[in-house]
């Protein structure tokens, strides 16, 4: 049984006309897409791919130029669509005059909470958030890392089954984004959906279930991370060290290796050269430890969907 | 009840925010200043004493109401945009409307906090130097309210549509011709031919009538004032600012959060 779209965007357009000459300036060009419920979705590309775009068309901030977004199935400009999101923006910034408290206090009066619920909410959200004992401070006072935490606090004060994170991992010191990706797992054990987009490749290939790489506007690609990661990229040999110089052959052949105290790893992207390396192994007593598939890390699977889209 | 909930959600935080503004406390520590040069003033003039600070306190009430209005009020929405704190805000199930409602209510009752703060202040001044409190300066306080309340809805009006300093623009523009729109009542009427007359018209219905909601003169001279003199101003001030309201909702319904 196939899960239920979370988000489902149909043919999503938006152009932005700028300057005084109202040139036109296409943002995201027919995007379709959908995230499943229950799933960690990445929406991956450079500054300015189109990422927050997307993100302020879902949640109508901004009104798409054509094409529709939905979210439970609800229209995304019908504000019924947000009662079950949490939202974090990609720059923390909330009302500096009001405390973490007071914060809370109004994100959850939006949702109606009622004063007994919200205030237990707020409390546990603060524990939860590390910022437990700095309730009734004023926000002025937070450094950037702690309006990020107050951020995803507000953003689940109404356990919300769909949580949007716009770059929640920008600007974090690494005890921070640690701490927020155990957070982004938690929220996926209780079966929240989480969609969030990152320019950090190596943290969103850790998290996520499906990718989805958008570039100046189009969706490059979109599929299960293990979908995306499966492309073989060549072969990687681990070879034991010997009198025998490794480094030269390899410089020789234009293959790439890094070297530790035991073995070389060397990369070889043919299968023609796989052979060559097996000759050398027999007539220069090379003992391969092993050799193997190479399978594409995230960045390399991106720069490759870019080139090709540039092709 | 739902949307009850969430525009007294956004007016309390407005009302904080404006509260807790320093330009408030400013403006509230200068008309103190002022009531207190008026009392020097009174002292040197020909004239009763208590009608010079009455004449020149409500003036001041006014326009200190009406910086706070503009100053504080053109960057009610177009700053929370500027600034993104809008943006969680508006993640959340609520209308635009809501919002621009509840930006109103707070924001308006914060001003009108002021404003019946610096009357009290006056109202004391006038004790001590022995001037009465009137029920003439009571009704002529009560309509100025009016005048500020609608010059805050325009600031906000602005502010949902285009930057600060176009918003302040504009809405000093209109508080300066509806001072003045009764003059273009009285030249309409002593010029009914004029090849202007229709533009004018338009403007005189348009342009809110300030002029309406001043009874200094009254209260100063103690003219007796009608139930109508308030009544009908009372109308004229909630039918003007829902539609300033009205036309600030629309105007927000669509905008993009840049």
């Amino acid at each position: 049984m196939s899960a239920k779209p979370v988000i489902k965007t149909d043919g999503l357009s938006k152009q932005y006309r700028l300057g005084l000459t109202l040139k036109p300036v296409d943002a995201v060009t027919d995007l379709n897409l959908e995230v499943n419920e229950g799933e960690i979705f990445a929406f991956i590309g450079l500054n300015g791919a189109g990422k927050t775009t997307t993100i302020k068309l879902l949640l109508d901030h901004a009104r798409p130029t054509k094409g529709k977004a939905f979210l439970f199935g609800f229209d995304a400009t019908d504000p019924h669509a947000r009662e079950r999101i949490g939202y974090l923006p990609d720059l923390p910034h909330f009302y500096q005059f009001l405390t973490a408290n007071e914060l809370l206090d109004y994100s959850g009066k939006l949702f109606c909470l009622s004063k007994t619920k919200l205030a237990k909410r707020s409390g546990e959200l603060l524990e939860t958030v590390g910022l437990g004992d700095r309730g009734n401070e004023r926000l002025r006072g937070f450094s950037r890392g702690m309006l990020q935490r107050l951020g995803f606090a507000q953003a689940l004060i109404n356990h919300p089954d769909l949580v949007i994170l716009d770059e929640p991992l920008g600007g974090l010191d690494p005890i921070g984004r640690v701490e927020l990706m155990n957070l982004i797992t938690d929220l996926k054990s209780k079966n929240t959906t989480v969609f969030f987009s990152s320019h950090i490749l190596e943290d969103a290939q850790k998290v996520a279930d499906r990718i989805g790489i958008i570039h100046k506007g189009h969706l490059l690609a979109c599929g299960k991370k293990s979908e995306l990661l499966q492309t073989k990229a060549g072969w990687e040999a681990e070879i034991a060290i010997n009198e025998f110089d490794l480094s030269g052959l390899c410089k020789k052949n234009n293959w790439q290796y890094q070297t530790n105290e035991e073995c070389y790893t060397v990369t070889i992207s043919d299968d023609e050269d796989v052979q060559k390396l097996y000759k050398l192994a027999s007539e220069k007593k090379i003992n391969i430890i092993s050799l193997h598939h190479r399978q594409l890390n995230l960045e390399e699977a991106f720069l490759k969907e870019l080139d090709r889209w540039k092709a | 009840m739902e949307s009850l909930t969430r525009i007294s959600a956004v007016a309390q935080t407005t009302f904080r925010e404006t509260i807790r503004n320093k330009i408030l406390h400013n403006m509230l520590g200068f008309a103190v200043v002022m009531f207190g040069l008026s009392w020097v003033i009174s002292a040197w003039s020909v004239g009763e004493p208590e009608k010079i600070i009455a004449d020149i306190g409500l003036t001041i009430t006014v326009l200190v109401g009406v910086i706070i209005a503009i100053f504080a009020g053109v960057v009610l929405v177009h700053g929370e945009v500027d600034r993104k704190t809008i943006l969680p805000i508006l993640a959340k199930p609520l209308h635009r409307w809501e919002y621009v409602l509840g930006k109103y209510i707070g924001f308006s009752s914060a001003v009108l906090l002021v404003y019946i703060g610096m009357n009290v202040i006056l109202i004391l001044f006038l004790s001590v130097v022995g001037g009465g409190v009137s029920s003439g300066l009571l009704k002529a306080m009560y309509l100025s309210i009016w005048e500020v309340e609608l010059v805050v809805a325009l600031a906000l009006m602005f502010s949902s549509i285009t930057t600060p300093w176009l918003s302040a623009l504009n809405t000093i523009i209109l508080f300066i011709a509806g001072r003045f729109s009764y003059d273009i009542k009285f030249f309409l009427g002593a010029h009914p031919g004029n090849a202007f007359a229709p533009v004018l018209k338009i403007i005189y219905v348009l342009v809110p009538n300030l002029s309406y909601f001043n009874l200094r003169h009254e209260a100063v001279h103690a003219i007796p004032v009608s139930a109508q003199m308030l009544i009908y101003p009372t109308l004229y001030g909630i039918i003007y600012c829902s539609l300033v309201l009205l036309i600030a909702s629309l105007a927000f319904r669509t905008k993009d959060l840049a």
